[in-house]
């Protein structure tokens, strides 16, 4: 038995193959952050590692919000704003990842292909940033974000001497076509 | 069937949007590029900034590529790199590649984007998918990889990092 949960729409057949390759290859990224590094940044305006890699380690975690509520305020009048997650070693920011892939493909999965199309708001303080198709924060709030994200990364691990792994092709220091 | 009826089940009307969004948030970071730093690396085993900058521009030709072959075969030597001289360059090169492969894009059917491609090395089969899946790897998801990394070496230069996907520590705000 295929332990995955099976997709059930045509939307989420065309997404998952390729979340699943851009979450294996995010996790061969983040296997690699040097937990002596996670203070370092290698800008003054820039993130520092460890947070980078947390922001990473959250980021498919919105992929449920996108899918199970209609909106996500990220400063509630009257509650609590979004608190990002600090790792403070690798082992908790690959956790935390894990966790948020596999919460994220089992609400991909699962969802048909008119949910899909229902509109999503992001809003702050009660008021609508933008609203989009949920099918749309999946490719663009949480995917193609992650992406960016972890090239920045690989820009991080290569200034620390951190061999980068190959990602679309081979990089500088491994993978061959 | 009226011509919106028609738009709906189209994979390719599904892509455009994101594919403007997408490349109007690169040409802004390429419009950024300092044109005095173009031989600079962050690192002996890094692209440099041309060369980055170059690739970033070249990457949307993926899209006319991947709708007009069934396959490309990356040794065959067809391939010219583009390290930027110039902003100008980089901004012209990017500029035609993107008109090309959004026109390859808005002309294909659903049958031609559902058919399959292979990249090829040396004659061995690197991937085989369709064609809408090898859009979204080797052009969006590979350019937004490498927009992601420019942004990092604009920073360490101090140019204001423009707004990607929400405020960064120079611009925007949410």
């Amino acid at each position: 038995m295929n332990p995955q949960p099976q997709p059930t729409g045509r939307i989420s057949a065309a997404l998952l193959p390729e979340f699943d390759h851009e979450m294996a290859t995010t996790r061969k990224t983040l296997e690699r952050v040097p937990e002596d590094k996670f203070d370092w940044a290698p800008h003054e305006r820039s993130m520092k590692l460890g947070q980078l890699a947390s922001h990473l380690a959250d980021m498919p975690s919105w992929g449920v919000v996108g899918l199970k509520q209609d909106s996500l305020d990220l400063a509630p009048p009257g509650g609590p704003a979004f608190e990002p997650f600090q790792g403070k070693s690798r082992a908790q920011v690959l956790e935390r990842f894990d966790k948020n892939v596999a919460a994220a493909r089992a609400a991909m999965a699962d969802t048909g292909d008119p949910e899909y199309m229902k509109p999503w708001s992001l809003l702050r303080s009660g008021q609508t940033l933008m609203t989009m198709p949920r099918v749309a924060v999946v490719r663009s709030f949480v995917i193609n974000h992650i992406i960016h994200h972890r090239g920045q990364l690989s820009v991080y691990l290569r200034l620390n001497n951190v061999p980068v792994p190959s990602i679309y092709g081979p990089s500088a220091d491994e993978g061959n076509m | 069937m009226n011509p919106q009826q028609q738009q709906a089940g189209r994979i390719s009307a599904a892509l455009l949007p994101e594919f403007d969004h997408e490349m109007a948030t690169t040409r802004r970071t390429l419009e950024r590029i300092p044109e005095d730093k173009l031989d600079w690396a962050p690192h002996e085993k890094s692209m440099s900034l041309g060369r980055l900058a170059g690739h970033v521009a070249e990457l949307p030709n993926f899209g006319s590529i991947t709708m007009k072959t069934d396959s490309i075969d990356l040794a065959s030597g067809g391939y010219q790199p583009l390290t930027a001289t110039s902003q100008k360059q980089a901004l012209d090169a990017f500029d035609k590649a993107a008109a090309g492969a959004r026109a390859a894009i808005a002309a294909a059917s659903n049958d031609d984007l559902m058919q399959s491609w292979t990249l090829l090395y040396g004659g061995k089969t690197v991937f085989s998918m369709p064609r809408v899946a090898a859009l979204r790897a080797m052009m969006m998801s590979h350019m937004i990889h490498h927009r992601g990394q420019l942004s990092v070496y604009l920073r360490l230069h101090n140019v204001p990092v423009p707004s990607i996907y929400g405020p960064s520590a120079d611009e925007g705000s949410m």
